[in-house]
């Protein structure tokens, strides 16, 4: 069974970058005005990296929506946001102001939409590259520090891989700097990357 | 075949019809193979009227690309797909008794068929009408906030300005109750204030000297009566202009009376007074008044008296000293300066 992980980083660069494309044309047919995509990089760490650098990713909370996969490799997915990001995007979907976006009845659900519109995108588009189908969770909103967002996320006894992928949403007159973070769970037998 | 698809659905979903939430279930052609009993009573469509309907045909907004899309790919087996009431408001038009409609967060999932590979869509839609609408609430309510904040600090800004404007008002009053409106010199009020402050300054710093200069214009009633008050309104400007150059800047000058002018020189004694007090003298006889030829030029007649050496007891002393001595320099035929003598009131003579 093909697992995304046997692909080079190159490829599985692309497989995500071709997601969340898809994810951002579905965003932007629910919108008068288009959001445009920029992915500025891909990286990948291992959960040694983060114990080693616990301040790696800050310290500040993150609006963060969560959205678990199983299927040919599990994990989790992430998509991140600074509380002001998030805000601006939400005001620039719903026509809101971004003081009231930040309240969190608005900000929950319309953030779950595009979380799920977002990583179904990117998980939908690997599983179509895999011709393997994935299995997702709903969306849940959180809040919180990134390290305790992961926190639960990665297991000691399997071997975890952090795909961080920076990306760029370009709304109106806001740039919205967004994360995804795919976390896929490997067996120890899985090759390393 | 389809009715027996039909009621197979129902059937098979009866479970659903318990459910405090509305559900339905699309076959892959967006035939309405289900609809549940929440779902009659939200939109007061009953089931064996819809269902074997295509649900674009009985709400056309749904083959709108940006539901239709999404609706197609659960049809794949693909992950739930979510429409937020924040961005959708309703999937399926469902009103409340006062008539507005409910507010929907609707999720579609696959359902596996019996056939491998086809899966149906089940939309699951929760009723969050009272939540959006606290929510509308709260956000009105921090709309008007922000209105009365923002309106608050528009007054605020405002009462800055007027505050400042009542500032430069202020300023302005106070240079016209120390000024004379003619001359622009202080006036003889300020010449007071200033000549009490300096008394007792001086009286404080033993060696600081104060003297006074009390100046008359010398027949300025005949240039009055000659050449009209304008001229003799101008004759005052340019006298007033020529003491102004001729003193310090740390020296006070103010207009006394009509064509009187008094003069504190703070740290000066009589000597240094009386060589001051020639300097306008001159000053005012050489003074040209381009254009009007006077057959005799403007002359000053000046008293003066100083802290140290004639010694007053308070600061209206000083003046009178001053006054005296004026009256001495009139006396001894105008156009001169004269400093009072302390003893027995005689004048000398410089």
């Amino acid at each position: 069974m093909a697992n995304p992980l046997d692909f080079p980083l190159n490829t599985l660069r692309e497989m995500v970058i071709a997601g969340m494309e898809r994810g951002v044309s579905s965003l932007n047919q629910l919108l008068d005005s288009p959001v445009e995509l920029e992915i500025p990089s891909v990286t990948i760490y291992k959960p040694d990296d983060l114990s080693d650098r616990p301040n790696i990713f800050g310290e500040a909370p993150l609006s963060c929506v969560r959205i678990g996969f199983s299927g040919p490799v599990a994990g989790t997915a992430f998509l991140l946001f600074t509380p002001l990001s998030a805000a601006h995007l939400v005001a620039n979907l719903v026509g809101q102001n971004t003081a009231a976006s930040l309240m969190n009845g608005i900000m929950t659900e319309t953030l779950n939409e595009v979380g799920n519109i977002i990583i179904n995108g990117v998980i939908g588009t690997i599983g179509n590259i895999l011709k393997q189908s994935f299995v997702l969770t709903l969306p849940l909103y959180l809040e919180g520090r990134l390290s305790d967002l992961l926190k639960p996320e990665i297991h000691s006894d399997s071997l975890t891989v952090l795909l961080f992928v920076s990306a760029r949403f370009k709304a109106k007159e806001w740039m919205i700097d967004g994360t995804i973070f795919l976390i896929f769970e490997v067996g120890p037998g899985a090759p390393a990357l | 075949m389809d009715s027996d698809i039909l009621h197979s659905a129902t059937t098979c979903f009866a479970l659903l019809d318990h459910s405090p939430i509305g559900h339905f279930v699309v076959r892959r052609d967006f035939m309405i193979i289900f609809w549940n009993r929440c779902m009659e009573t939200w939109t007061g469509i009953p089931r064996q009227e819809i269902v074997g309907q295509n649900i674009v045909d009985r709400f056309p907004h749904l083959g709108e690309a940006k539901y239709a899309n999404r609706i197609r790919s659960v049809f794949a087996g693909g992950p739930p797909t979510i429409f937020s009431s924040q961005l959708h408001k309703q999937l399926i038009p469902a009103p409340l008794p006062g008539g507005k409609l409910r507010f929907q967060y609707s999720v579609v999932t696959a359902v596996p068929e019996q056939s491998e590979g086809v899966f149906y869509a089940l939309f699951s839609i929760q009723d969050v009408t009272s939540l959006t609408e606290a929510i509308e609430n709260h956000q009105s309510a921090l709309t008007k906030a922000f209105g009365e904040m923002e309106e608050r600090k528009k007054v605020e800004t405002k009462l800055v300005k007027y505050t400042e404007e009542l500032k430069r008002l202020n300023e302005v009053l106070r240079e016209r109750s120390i000024r004379d409106g003619l001359t622009g010199l202080h006036n003889h009020r300020y010449f007071y204030h200033f000549l009490r402050r300096e008394f007792l300054l001086s009286n404080r710093r033993t060696g600081c000297g104060l003297a006074c200069l009390l100046l008359d214009l010398d027949n300025f009633k005949k240039v009055n009566d000659t050449h009209g008050h304008q001229f003799g309104d101008t004759v005052l400007k340019t006298v007033a202009t020529r003491i102004r150059k001729i003193v310090r800047e740390t020296d006070v000058v103010s207009r006394y009376g009509g064509e009187e002018f008094a003069i504190l020189l703070p740290g000066t004694n009589l000597e240094g007074a009386l060589v001051i007090a020639e300097k306008i003298r001159a000053g005012v006889e050489n003074q040209a008044f381009p254009h009007h030829s006077l057959a005799t030029g403007v002359t000053v007649s000046i008293g003066v008296a100083a802290i140290e050496e004639h010694r007053p007891e308070k600061p209206q002393d000083l003046l009178i000293f001053a006054d005296r001595a004026l009256y001495r320099a009139k006396a001894s035929g105008r156009n001169c300066v004269r400093a009072y003598s302390e003893e027995e009131e005689s004048i000398i003579m410089i």
